[in-house]
């Protein structure tokens, strides 16, 4: 099970892909002397110019290319986030993620702010995101940023260990018709749609559809897991300018999924677990407004309002959360040293709780948050140096003013060597879970290591009005290098000191129908440091290969040594993990992609087991062949998880069992039009 | 959990390897095709070669042509500083980087990717009707006032020319580059 074993396995493809460069003699072509009508007759080849160093953020940033997603087959946003070192993705079941930056994973993992177009989307429940109701289309997704690390001073509460920013195309460049299908194993069937055209003079506009049905994951002991399900989502977005200052985006998407769960929820009778296949079902609808004003090369702002409401229903919780956003950014060059950004922003929420597992009190609230930010970015010398100085302040209602400023030095050497530094203070505000809501975890039967006694006791994990905000405390470095040619680096060191972490203390022992039950409710007792280095890296040849290189390390310590702390489980996130895609031109008409990862060990929290299940490190290899049929139609091959079937990569740390990943693959036709 | 055998053993590796090495080799030419941002920057070069700027408009150093590149995704800008020294007009190429609107003082080419489209008013009222050849990559660029835009025609690569823009910032593009171009806005 350790990390030891299964390197080995990666020296293979490592020494494949020294060898493939050995084999190849770079393309060389004196570009530049070429007349503009040879230039007219070229044609683009399909692996394109990647530059993540030419970054000028002083951030650990990472962007996941439309090309990136739809080379490496991704038909789903978080099989696409296993591209950016320093994230960890596990997935659960057929229809279930754990999604976490620099440690803290988890189904109900709760320190990362995601955004699709500007729209929050995690919800103010858990603090966590059901990555299965985000169904854009993948092929209109231009790109997904990825920074690791505090993002607090600009985006506020939840960005703490990581913001993840879908950003879908402008629908200029949606204009026309796109039909993709394709069905597989695992992939049963899918299709998507989408239709672009021009609404007037300088407004474009766009309408999709897109659909998928997806199989079951097995048990361990084969079985299936009954967790298949399906989905559908459609949308719009219209974006166009009004004069040459004013420019809107208007957009909005409604999705909705059948989910099946094979679930596991406590009683109080033998065999203390009823086990059953749940079918859930989520609805989720939203429309945006933005409007961007120009009021001079230096400065313009940003209004931007948001409705966003969705509906879940689980045997656990049934939730009916809406949420209205308003948000104003004002952006000017004060002189020519400082470049200023401010706003300041007011969301309300309304959600709506019940359940046979989990319950609410209130069942029903109504909850307000204002920020406001500002943000001086200080040129230090021109071209050089670079300052930014910033911090988000907010008021909640549950813990009231919340400061969370952050500093952070950029300093260009010159065009090959970058470096920044940064400190940040962040929190993450209560969740609902965390402030209101109880729920039976486990029942520990009686007679047995953690019970014994003669009854059966209860475990209740109760929300609490002590609970206050977590606090991070961010120190970060990076380094960025551009060779002369085609290799880049981009390097990042961190180290984070968490207090106040979510723990539970030991309340009152009561006696119910059927047993004892011990009330666990939340406390702040825990601290953790981590510390890590994430390494990306692109070399790129001739313009018909790509090898895109990612690498974390993650140390994580936590603290469960204070009196108010029981849980007896932590989470452990893999200590290493390494990713290799090479992307290749094997043909004038068709491209080859090979994706290798490797995870390290972890551990994982497990209420139903009573004791966290240690997931072994493994590799794992993904595949995609396309032929482009003609210029409009693509036929794409994909295998996912080769050689490893069946492995467990997590689970959830409630209610449901572990179940292994099958091996997948599935046939894609890709039309524009 | 009963460990899993290594994934990719020498076997399955040498295999791969035979495939995917036929499948290279047995390949047609690479020849007349190129990297979509190194291609694109040769256009911009060529299309700098057929443009007119007006005498007194030479800014900075008189012996260069200053390319600004705001370019949110960096391939662009990497691919034109892989570019080897160039003269143009006799005069030498220099790319710059520019990470803010209110930078573009001395520029006389502009290239701009924001697929957002976050930045297009600033970048174009900074320039205002200045001598500065502005060149995009995306739909809409000369609606908003910006003079070329390169666009992808299935593999290859077109550019459409905004006359009246060109004609306000008081630049001359040859006749020979237009009779492949696009013309777009009107033709007066």
């Amino acid at each position: 099970m350790t990390s030891s074993r299964s390197m080995p396995c990666l020296a293979w493809p490592a020494s494949f892909i020294v060898l493939l460069f050995f084999s190849t003699s770079l393309l060389a072509e004196a570009v530049d002397d070429l007349s503009l009508e040879a230039l007219l007759d070229m044609e683009v080849t399909s692996v394109s110019k990647k530059a993540q160093s030419l970054s000028d953020a002083p951030a650990a940033i990472f962007v996941i290319s439309r090309d990136d997603i739809r080379r490496t087959g991704a038909r789903s946003i978080p099989e696409a986030l296993r591209l950016v070192p320093g994230l960890h993705v596990g997935r659960i079941d057929s229809n279930k993620w754990a999604v976490a930056s620099r440690g803290f994973n988890g189904r109900f993992a709760n320190k990362l702010l995601v955004l699709i177009d500007g729209r929050t989307v995690y919800t103010p429940v858990f603090s966590g995101v059901y990555w299965e109701s985000l169904n854009p289309m993948m092929e209109d997704i231009e790109r997904i940023e990825v920074i690791r690390g505090p993002g607090a001073a600009l985006w506020g509460a939840n960005a703490v260990n990581g913001i993840i920013n879908i950003i879908t195309r402008h629908a200029a460049d949606t204009q026309g018709g796109l039909v993709s299908a394709g069905a597989g194993t695992y992939e049963k069937q899918f299709g998507a749609m989408r239709f672009g055209t021009g609404l007037g003079e300088g407004v474009y506009g766009r309408v999709y559809a897109n659909g998928f049905r997806r199989s079951d994951f097995d048990l361990p002991e084969g079985s299936e897991g009954g967790d298949g399900w399906d989905a559908s989502q459609f949308g719009f977005r219209v974006d166009g300018r009004l004069s040459p200052r004013d420019s809107f985006t208007f957009q909005g998407d409604h999705g909705k999924q059948h989910l099946h769960q094979h679930l596991s929820i406590a009683r109080y009778s033998p065999p203390y677990l009823e086990e059953f296949i749940d079918s859930a079902s989520g609805h989720n609808a939203n429309l945006l407004a933005r409007w961007r004003h120009t009021l001079s090369p230096a400065s313009d702002f940003v209004l931007q309002v948001y409705w966003d409401q969705y509906l879940r229903d689980e045997r656990i919780l049934r939730q009916f959360v809406t949420t209205f956003d308003i948000d104003f950014q004002h952006h000017f060059a004060l002189d020519r040293r400082n470049d200023l950004v401010w706003g300041v922003g007011a969301r309300f929420q309304r959600d709506d709780l019940s359940g046979a597992v989990a319950r609410a009190t209130p069942a029903a609230q109504r909850s307000s948050l204002y920020s406001a930010f500002a943000q001086d970015e200080i040129t230090l010398r021109e071209d050089r140096l670079w300052l930014t100085l910033g911090s988000k302040f907010e008021y909640n209602d549950y813990t009231g003013l919340e400061v969370q400023p952050t500093a952070r030095l950029f300093w260009a050497l010159n065009e090959r060597h970058k470096f920044w530094a940064s400190v940040s203070r962040a929190v993450r505000t209560p969740s609902r879970v965390e402030r209101s809501v109880s729920f039976l975890n486990v029942v520990l039967p009686p007679g047995e290591t953690f019970n014994p006694g003669p009854f059966p006791v209860g475990v209740l994990v109760e929300g609490s009005n002590d609970f206050v905000s977590e606090e991070l405390m961010a120190w970060e470095l990076g380094y960025r290098f551009l060779s002369a040619s085609a290799f880049s680096v981009d390097a990042t060191l961190f180290y984070n000191d968490y207090r106040h972490l979510r723990a539970n203390r030991v309340d009152g022992l009561t006696a119910v129908p059927g047993g004892l039950e011990q009330k666990l409710p939340f406390t702040n007792a825990r601290s953790a440091d981590t510390w890590g280095a994430e390494l990306a890296a692109v070399w790129q040849g001739g313009g018909w290969w790509r090898v895109d290189l990612a690498w974390s390390l993650l140390k994580t310590h936590i603290d469960t040594s204070a009196e108010d702390d029981v849980n007896p489980q932590i989470e452990i996130s893999p200590e290493q993990q390494l990713s290799v895609r090479l992307a290749m031109d094997v043909r004038a008409d068709m491209t080859l992609d090979i994706w290798l990862r490797h995870v390290g060990a972890a551990q994982a929290l497990s209420a139903i087991s009573l004791r966290p299940i240690q997931l072994d490190a493994h590799a794992s290899l993904n595949l995609r062949l396309a032929w482009q049929l003609d210029e409009n139609l693509e036929l794409a091959f994909v295998v996912r998880n080769l050689f490893d079937d069946g492995r467990v990569e997590y689970v959830q740390e409630s209610f449901t069992r572990p179940e292994g990943v099958p091996a997948s693959y599935y046939i894609a036709l890709r039309w524009d039009f | 959990m009963n460990p899993r055998p290594c994934f990719l053993r020498p076997g399955a590796f040498v295999g791969l390897l035979a495939v995917v090495s036929g499948l290279a080799f047995a390949s047609p030419s690479f020849a007349g095709r190129l990297e979509e941002n190194t291609l694109k920057a040769a256009m911009v070069l060529n299309i700098a070669r057929f443009t007119e700027w007006p005498m007194e408009e030479t800014k900075g150093d008189a012996g260069s042509l200053r390319l600004c590149v705001f370019d949110t995704d960096g391939g662009m800008l990497a691919a034109f500083r892989e570019l080897p020294p160039k003269r143009i007009h006799e005069r030498w190429l220099q790319v710059r980087a520019v990470r803010r609107a209110t930078d573009l003082d001395a520029c006389d080419l502009l290239f701009v990717r924001d697929p957002d489209r976050s930045s297009v008013s600033r970048l174009l009222a900074a320039i205002g009707h200045r001598s500065v050849l502005s060149i995009a990559d995306m739909p809409g660029f000369a609606e908003a006032g910006g003079i070329i835009n390169l666009v992808r025609a299935g593999r290859k690569l077109r550019f459409e020319v905004s006359l009246s823009a060109a004609r306000r910032a008081g630049l001359k593009i040859s006749s020979r580059l237009l009779k492949l171009a696009t013309i777009v806005g009107d033709r007066r």
